[in-house]
């Protein structure tokens, strides 16, 4: 009995160092975060369910499998139009890459967006919360507001404020949480 | 529990002569920038993003001063707009709070889109400000004529018991059509 509970506690241990193993990987894949880049405590993704520019639904849950780039904006937000270029230019680095993008209007008319678009970045489409009701569920700090979520759809970073996603820190960090994934799944 | 109080008054800032509805202070803690908007810009703020004319008639009767603030500390810096005072003479100036917003927008059935725009204009009413991160919005009062003071209340410190921080800012003005 006392060697069955001895062989017992250590698989238990050993499970038990496997899981945190492979925790500490799950949470921490990325070493150096760029500037007002934060590490939250993993949570699932609030509900993501916005318009397409063709009036069609989109929903979060369809990029699982792939890290997402969620970005909440405003036209009447003046950081967002500063912004905004930078996220245009990431996304076109981006492109082919194990990331999807769900840049959100929050609250504006459909004319709001389409000459806020246009006037800083034309390349750039834009999803929209018509009521703004989604974007309340992911609880920003204030706009404009981004969040990444992991393959699992578990939230796992927020980023403080508008930020130069186009700059150096900004993209290797992101081509270091693809390849991280890539690595282990 | 050591508590360090620091009180700044400030008179007169060089941006004020440029600009009369212009505050600005900046220590090696904090940046705080604030200015005011009439009854007919904040009118047509709102108009512009089509919100009803109940909307914007209520609006209108407040004092919309729009606050930036900037923690440069290397520590969280905690804003509680119920810790700030708002003074014109001996008198309170009284503040509407995003839930007295609230409760006003359920009134008369405001559209959603307009109320979630309405309230991501507002400055928030708690907020644990990392280092770096700056936060503006709208704090709405009721319209008073004449000067008043501001008193800023920050808590410094990853935990919310560490170092208050007050910063004061006399000659705040409501702006009229």
């Amino acid at each position: 009995m006392r060697i069955r509970l001895k062989s017992f506690s250590l698989w238990w241990f050993a499970i038990c160092g496997l899981t945190l193993i492979e925790t500490a990987h799950a949470v921490h894949p990325v070493a150096h975060l760029p500037v007002g880049v934060k590490e939250v405590v993993l949570y699932p993704a609030p509900p993501l369910i916005v318009v397409n520019d063709a009036g069609g639904k989109v929903d979060l849950t369809a990029a699982r499998g792939h890290w997402a780039f969620v970005h909440f904006w405003a036209a009447w937000c003046v950081p967002c139009r500063r912004e905004m270029p930078n996220i245009a230019q990431l996304q076109k680095r981006m492109q082919g890459q194990d990331i999807q993008f769900f840049i959100v209007n929050t609250a504006d008319s459909e004319d709001a967006v389409f000459e806020f678009l246009g006037s800083v970045a034309a390349d750039l489409t834009s999803l929209r919360d018509p009521d703004g009701s989604y974007t309340e569920g992911w609880r920003p700090r204030g706009l404009p507001s981004t969040f990444l979520v992991d393959p699992q759809g578990m939230v796992h970073y927020r980023a403080l404020g508008g930020r130069k996603w186009n700059e150096a820190a900004y993209l290797d960090f992101l081509a270091e949480l693809i390849a991280h994934s890539a690595k282990h799944h | 529990m050591r508590r360090v109080l620091l009180l700044i008054a400030m008179q007169a800032l060089p941006s004020m002569s440029v600009m009369a509805e212009d505050w600005r202070y900046e220590d090696a803690d904090v940046v705080i920038s604030g200015n005011n908007r009439s009854p007919d810009q904040v009118a047509s703020f709102y108009e512009g993003r089509g919100f009803p004319k109940a909307m914007i008639d209520e609006a209108r009767q407040r004092c919309f001063i729009v606050w930036g603030i900037h923690n440069k500390t290397n520590h969280v810096l905690w804003m509680d707009l119920e810790k700030w005072t708002f003074t014109h003479g001996r008198a309170h100036v009284a503040r509407t709070t995003r839930a007295q917003w609230f409760k006003r927008w359920e009134q008369i059935q405001a559209p959603q889109n307009a109320r979630s725009t309405f309230r991501w204009t507002l400055l928030p009413e708690t907020l644990d400000l990392q280092p770096d991160e700056g936060v503006g919005g709208n704090v709405t009062l009721a319209a008073t004529r004449g000067p008043f003071d501001v008193e800023f209340s920050f808590v410094v410190g990853e935990t919310r018991a560490k170092k208050i921080k007050r910063v004061l800012i006399k000659g705040v003005q409501c702006a009229f059509d």
